[in-house]
């Protein structure tokens, strides 16, 4: 666990930053998103990585803290993730991978797995109208982004 | 190659080295390699652990068998070979700077100074040969230069390099060697030993101190040529050939190399064998040292078989199905990932090292999951136990209940009132909180409705026992009270001492609860008992009692043939059943002669004693009815004997017939109030 903090610390990655880790419970971090494509370049989310004890014979669970509009995030902050699904999972992903297939979920919403049927709709049958609702629920509960 | 990139490797290069040797599972430098049919190389016990939940590949998704795996020597054999790296250079870095002695090359011409310093400083243990320190690092080179014919001599280097300063590396290129080369192998390897190590500081000491001499590939002892055969066919035997070492080895420095880094394996490898058999069971153990577990369908197997087996290998067979099974199916990828090994740890060293683990991950869960259900349903002797244990605690408490609601009754005697049953049921219910508030303090009780300090006891009770049955009796036994209020307030003071009664062995929470409803009639015996618990109960009580049963004496008459039926009903400890005819008795004559109260109070008193005395004999011998007729001289003459057998002889059972028996109990009692107001 520890290395694969140090190597997320380490790999710089920009759309996940202040990995911050409590020293008594190394299996739940924490993180905030910063997505690069709209409607979700205007805030910031935070995430939670729950690893489970089994942990890496069973995958993660990432949830978000911060409330977001998306097709394929619930409004619990669940999220449809097939890269740490149970079936999907392999021990050899590491959290790097996670993380970007998050951040790629993020940015480029999957509305044929959606979570939240009525946004997905919305997103394939009227993208404009999506990413307007978007924006303003961005604005409204996402935080702010972490200077680059 | 490896070899080669070690040599020219800085640090980041020794990173990559590093990255790549990890296992793709556990992030850790590879531990006992294992490769799968799809070419990718995990930890034993990792790739066991995950095939476990999954037959695919972790990387690429293949289905891959447990079976299929293969052990990973070579793989082995380079983390050995970085992990010494890593060693030196933290060394070196320590010492002196982090540039290694092969940057020299690339980077700056300084280092070649300092590779002399540090060459030193690793030599300085062994024979020092200054005139050699040109290149500590010179046996590596070497490789690539001389022709490599095979990874054998590549071994080779690696053997003569423990006399460079690290002998724990060269202890792993030992173990694993034999694996690599075949015995014949020295013959052809001695060249090559002979010629590159006299170029290299240590081993050249060795070379020359005897020039002949070649390593045993086993044991990597150095001896004449001549010899080696003979000592091969030793050491692979697996003789001891620690003795015959020091007549072996011609040179001091080599053969305290052999012991430095023997003894190291010992330590890393197999701490239970000895030094020189460490070395050479390694190689010679290798498959039939460990075998592996042959998988079975454990969750075919029935618990019984399960433990069987767990008791087979020495593991613990406590906790439920589930657990045993984990903790079977976690055993045999532990062991047959450690058959993986090169030097498997024997199997009582890995028995311990899993039961340390097993714990680790088992314990505390598996604690606080017996705990929870370890109170749930104690049988009844604990009930039981636990109960009088309660009611010895709380003694003072409820003697100062009970003296308080006589010494109220008291007040109260002059002025009786019967009240409505169905009024009083309710406030009942209120009561029960105060209840358990006041009876943990003795003085508040005075103030209080009569009722609730009464009933307290039966609640506490109740309360201790966490016993639905319990709560039940006690909700309707307050009822009861309640509701024929004036007489119940009389028969609480009973009631309160017959609770006390429960302390005798035999009291059970039945017996308390019928007597509630039955009426003062009860009060004397009862409380013959009481003084002698009790010694702040004496004659005040008697006194009371006295009043009690004057004032019940006229209502209780309807209630005579009820205790008869109570009582055949509940089973009732020999006491307790005792108790019953007298109080029938007593009320029988209460209604003959309507005033009880006439008896003049020394009378009482002295059948108290009496009481005293004979309840002592009835305890020993329930059915004689003689007893109870004598002593009471005053209040109960002739005491009927059948029923108290009757009851005595159900008093096994009481427990299960305490509901039925509280609900007739407050029927009764309701009976009993309607029949007063008439």
């Amino acid at each position: 666990m520890f290395k694969e903090l140090g190597d997320i610390r380490a790999s710089g990655l920009k759309a996940f930053r202040d990995v911050q880790v409590d020293e008594s419970n190394l299996l739940l971090w924490h993180g905030v998103i910063v997505p690069d494509n709209p409607p979700y370049n205007k805030g910031a989310f935070r995430i939670e990585i729950n690893f489970p004890a089994e942990y890496p014979f069973k995958p993660p669970k990432i949830h978000f803290r911060t409330k977001i509009y998306h097709p394929n995030i619930d409004e619990k902050g669940q999220v449809c993730l097939p890269i740490i699904s149970a079936e999907n999972w392999k021990p050899a992903t590491k959290t790097d991978q996670v993380i970007q297939a998050l951040v790629a979920l993020v940015n480029d919403p999957e509305p044929e797995h959606p979570l939240r049927a009525d946004l997905a709709e919305e997103y394939i049958k009227d993208r404009k109208k999506f990413v307007k609702n978007a924006e303003e629920f961005t604005k409204k509960h996402s935080e702010r982004r972490p200077p680059e | 190659m490896d070899d080669d990139e070690l040599e020219f490797s800085s640090i980041p290069e020794l990173q990559e080295l590093d990255n790549v040797l990890r296992c793709e599972i556990c992030h850790e430098i590879i531990k006992t390699p294992v490769i799968s049919s799809c070419s990718h190389t995990f930890c034993s016990l990792c790739i066991r652990k995950w095939l476990a939940t999954k037959q695919v590949c972790p990387s690429c998704s293949e289905t891959v068998y447990e079976s299929s795996l293969r052990r990973n020597p070579m793989v082995e054999n380079m983390v050995y070979a970085l992990g010494n790296l890593k060693k030196k250079f933290q060394n070196k870095n320590s010492q002196q700077s982090p540039v290694l002695p092969c940057s020299a090359i690339r980077k700056t011409p300084q280092p070649q100074a300092k590779s002399k310093k540090k060459q030193r400083t690793t030599n300085s243990t062994f024979d020092q040969d200054d005139s050699n320190s040109d290149s500590d690092f010179l046996p590596k080179k070497t490789p690539p230069v001389t022709p490599r014919a095979s990874t054998k001599e590549m071994s080779v280097h690696v053997k003569s390099s423990p006399s460079t300063g690290t002998p724990s590396r060269s202890n792993k290129e030992k173990m694993s060697l034999p694996k690599l080369q075949t015995p014949l192998r020295n013959v052809s390897e001695k060249p090559s030993t002979s010629t590159d190590p006299k170029s290299s500081p240590a081993p050249a000491a060795a070379a020359s101190a005897s020039a002949s001499n070649v390593p045993c590939p086993v044991c990597s002892q150095l001896m004449p040529e001549s010899i080696i055969n003979t000592h091969l066919d030793k050491c692979l035997i697996g003789e001891s050939t620690s003795s015959s070492d020091q007549n072996v080895v011609n040179t001091p420095s080599s053969s305290r190399i052999h012991n430095s880094s023997n003894s190291k394996t010992a330590k890393l490898y197999s701490p239970g064998m000895s030094q020189s058999h460490s070395v050479k069971k390694s190689d010679d153990k290798r498959g039939h040292a460990l075998d592996p577990i042959k998988k079975m369908v454990y969750h075919l197997f029935k618990d019984a078989q399960l433990k069987k087996e767990l008791k087979k290998h020495g593991l613990s067979t406590t906790g439920d199905r589930s657990a045993l099974l984990s903790r079977l199916n976690r055993y045999v990828a532990f062991h047959n990932a450690e058959c993986d090994a090169t030097n498997p740890r024997s199997v009582e060293e890995l028995r311990k090292a899993f039961d340390k683990e097993d714990k680790a991950l088992a314990g505390p869960p598996s604690n606080s999951y017996s705990k929870l259900f370890s109170t749930k349903q104690p049988s009844i002797d604990e009930f039981n136990k636990h109960r009088k244990d309660y009611l010895k605690q709380n003694k003072i408490s409820y003697d100062a209940l009970i003296e308080d609601v006589k010494r109220r009754n008291q007040q109260k005697r002059g002025s009786k009132s019967v009240p409505n049953g169905s009024v009083a049921s309710t406030s009942a219910t209120a009561d029960t909180d105060s209840v358990h508030s006041m009876s943990s303090s003795k003085g508040d009780t005075k103030n209080e409705p009569r009722e609730t300090n009464g009933k307290s006891p039966y609640l506490e009770l109740s309360s201790s026992d966490n016993d639905a049955e319990d709560n039940r009796i006690c909700t309707s036994s307050k009822k009861s009270k309640i509701e024929v209020k004036e007489q119940i307030t009389d028969q609480i003071v009973l009631d309160s001492s017959e609770s006390e009664i429960d302390y005798s062995p035999l009291g059970k929470d039945s017996p308390v609860k019928r007597h509630s409803d039955d009426s003062g009639s009860d009060i004397s015996p009862d409380m013959n008992r009481t003084p002698s618990r009790t010694s702040a109960r004496g004659p005040v009580n008697v006194k009371r009692k006295v009043q009690c049963i004057e004032s019940e004496s006229d209502e209780d008459v309807e209630d005579c043939g009820r205790p008869e039926k109570r009582a055949s009903l509940e089973g009732r400890s020999p006491v307790l059943s005792r108790r019953a005819p007298v109080r029938r008795e007593l009320r029988s004559r209460t209604s003959q002669n309507k005033k009880v109260s006439s008896q003049p109070e020394a009378a009482t008193r002295r059948s108290q004693r009496n009481l005293k005395n004979s309840e002592e004999k009835t305890l020993k011998k329930p059915a004689s009815p003689d007893i109870f007729g004598t002593p009471s001289s005053s209040v109960s003459s002739d005491i009927p004997c059948g029923q108290p057998k009757r009851k005595s002889a159900d008093s096994d059972d009481a427990l299960s017939q305490l509901v039925s028996i509280i609900d007739d109990n407050a029927c009764s009692d309701n009976g009993s109030t309607t029949d007063f107001e008439d």
